[in-house]
């Protein structure tokens, strides 16, 4: 008997079309913004790649997180039992089936006719995710194949204390800053996700007949470690990409929808697709440099720079006698000596002077241990008082800096000196990095974000999830319901202004109250956290003939600390 | 300077926040944490560095876990050890 599985997960969706038990024809297309025209899409192919004709297919079982999406099925089936089906099918002795899927992982424990006995599904958290591996594999600039075979020559394993897949990455940047090799990087990247995987599986007892499907069991790093953690072999079937497919094209359909005639419409994909392979990216803020006007180097007595290595932006600022000079803003890279040494000549670029005319260079910032030229680094907390002083003057007493990875809420005194702060660096909620996956996603410019999320008439309820991972996918749920870009970019905005005011009460918010790092930039942001303390930020003095960025606070605050630190140094 | 190590998520809030500039490194509170959450360290106070209590940097993300026992029992030994009052603590699960 013919029938048909499709899989509409929350990256691809796949088709099979499945004769006697074997796969007849498959195909497999990007989710994208609209789960609906993609299903239609992938079965349109699979049907035409199979040569039965639209006649001949009755039976459409789907199956997958967004399962009710594929309109044209005639019956749906859980995962759970999806995976327990195809896991039996496919390796008859097998008595477990675990299944990661690109944002969630599923692990079941079957009878030899595939009927579930129990499972356990992590849905909450995308730690063991698909997602979790993709995001690494960003931040170590290679592609999934070169990562599997690389963490196979790892010499040593080293621990990641990351579980959310925003800091795994950072934590991955941090290992590249230290130096440590791609091999153990890559090694380590595995070990946490098998983890999560194996403490899953652990819980339904693990036997000696495990399957795992979904994409990830291509990744033959993956495979060696789960097996390691584990202590036993596990199989993996030819395309584990399509085995949930197949199981729900094996599966009696439970929930029988009414019959319909199976009439698929032609999809023309257009280039603006969000589906389409090269992709604009909405993230992507403008990097720039400028050097202030009408001052001159030459009659300087002491020439100060401050280098600030975020985990997403690098910034670099040269004082001339504690007045801030010249000054570069750009992307940081997964080098950070290089970020650090490309950001000051960039900041440099013109001026006539050189890195040798500077006595004194402090690091701050996330990378700034790796800061070679520089004499010393300073915590970005302290460099963040000191330039937010700079930059507003003595009156400005609570600081928020809202940077790529954390939130820093900071109370200064009258001249720049910390008498309280906190950092929350645990949870990518509420940071810059959150902004940009929205961003991303919503295909909304950064910059422009803000001005979007401003345009509802009232807010709506915040976002639920406070997980950026989650977060998008909540986006996605909005949009779906007919929500406009708007709406969620005011929701997601909400939520975020709503952490940062939680942060900020804890060190008591005083007025002179002022933002620093790239979301000061964000107008939803700014207004939202107004409305929230109940009065204005204080406004930049303008007694300056330029504009002053105060995503540059913490490059000022080093420079004035070198400055210091060089005067000390002379005196003694 | 008052420092607050810690951190709030989903299940409630949980900091230790300790005075930089109170602490005279008497290292009583090192001596009663039963889990060893604080520990010495360096603070940098205007342009110069000191040696103070601080939290330590892997138990920073857990104190959620780490710190249960004593506000279970009530007895937050650091704060109690500070003859300076410089430690306060938080720990509220929601």
């Amino acid at each position: 008997m013919i029938s048909t599985g499709i899989d509409v997960g929350a990256r691809n969706v796949k088709a099979v079309i499945v004769d006697d038990g074997k796969i007849l024809a498959k195909s497999m297309v990007a989710t994208g913004f609209d789960p609906a025209l993609s299903a239609s899409e992938a079965l349109r192919k699979v049907i035409e790649q199979s040569g039965v004709g639209e006649n001949g297919i009755q039976h459409i079982i789907a199956t997958g997180v967004n399962a009710e999406m594929a309109s044209h099925a005639t019956g749906r089936v859980s995962m759970v039992r999806a995976i327990a089906k195809a896991g039996t099918h496919l390796f008859p002795k097998a008595r477990t089936v675990i299944d990661v899927g690109a944002e969630d992982a599923r692990a079941v424990k079957c009878d030899d006719k595939g009927n579930v006995a129990d499972f356990v599904a992590n849905d909450r958290c995308a730690a063991g995710a698909g997602a979790f591996i993709e995001s690494m594999t960003r931040a170590l600039e290679l592609n999934l194949e070169e990562m599997g075979a690389l963490s196979l020559k790892a010499d040593k394993a080293i621990p990641m204390n990351a579980q959310c897949v925003i800091f795994g990455e950072s934590e991955v940047v941090t290992l590249i800053h230290q130096r440590t090799p791609k091999e153990n990087i890559a090694r380590a990247v595995y070990d946490a996700m098998s983890d999560r995987i194996s403490s899953m599986v652990r819980r339904l007892g693990v036997n000696h007949d495990v399957v795992l499907i979904g994409g990830v069991a291509r990744d033959i790093g993956l495979i060696s470690s789960l097996k390691k953690n584990l202590g036993i072999d596990i199989f993996i079937p030819e395309e584990p990409e399509f085995a949930s497919a197949l199981g729900a094209a094996l599966s009696p359909s439970l929930e029988h929808l009414e019959d319909r005639v199976i009439t698929l419409p032609k999809v023309e994909l257009s280039d603006g697709d969000n589906r389409a392979g090269a992709k604009k990216e909405y993230w992507r803020w403008p990097e720039y440099r400028k050097t202030v006007e009408g001052m001159d180097s030459t009659k300087a007595r002491v020439i100060s720079a401050g280098i600030d290595v975020g985990s997403v932006g690098s910034k670099a600022a040269v004082m001339l006698d504690g007045e801030l000079y010249t000054w570069a803003i750009m992307r940081t890279g997964s080098n950070s000596p290089d970020s650090a040494r490309k950001i000051l000549d960039w900041a440099l670029e013109g001026t006539g002077l050189t890195e040798k005319d500077i006595q004194y260079i402090v690091g701050t910032g996330y990378g700034r241990v790796n800061v070679p030229m520089a004499k010393k680094a300073i915590t970005e907390i302290a460099c963040h008082g000191r330039g937010a002083s700079y930059i507003w003057g003595p009156a400005a007493r609570t600081v928020l800096d809202v940077g790529g990875q954390d939130i820093k809420a900071i109370r200064i005194d009258e001249k720049g000196k910390i008498t309280s702060f906190l950092m929350n660096d645990k949870c990518a909620a509420g940071t810059g990095r959150g902004m940009e996956v929205i961003a991303d996603l919503l295909a909304v410019p950064i910059q422009e974000v803000g001005e979007h999320s401003l345009k509802v008439e009232k807010d709506p309820p915040p976002v639920s999830s406070t997980c950026v991972v989650f977060a998008k996918s909540e986006a996605v749920s909005l949009l779906r319901r007919g929500w406009t870009k708007e709406m969620v970019l005011a929701s997601y905005c909400n939520a975020m202004s709503q952490r940062m005011f939680e942060l900020l009460n804890k060190v008591g918010i005083e007025k002179e109250f002022v933002i620093t790092g790239g979301q000061s930039k964000n107008i939803g942001i700014v207004k939202r956290i107004e409305r929230l303390i109940g009065f204005n930020c204080y406004p930049l003095p303008n007694s300056r003939n330029y504009a002053m960025d105060p995503q540059l606070a913490g490059a000022i605050g080093a420079a004035l600390f070198s400055k210091a630190l060089y005067e000390k140094e002379l005196g003694k | 300077m008052i420092i607050h190590y810690g951190y709030e998520d989903g299940s409630g809030k949980y900091y230790v926040s300790i005075d930089a500039e109170k602490c005279d490194m008497c290292k009583a509170c090192i001596e009663q944490c039963p889990q060893k959450v604080i520990t010495a360290g360096m603070v940098m106070i205007d342009i110069e560095d000191k040696q103070v209590a601080v939290v330590d940097e892997s138990q920073r993300k857990k104190l959620n876990y780490a710190c249960a026992p004593c506000h279970q029992q009530k007895n937050v030994r650091c704060v109690c050890a500070c003859e300076k009052g410089a430690i306060a603590a938080t720990w509220a699960r929601k």
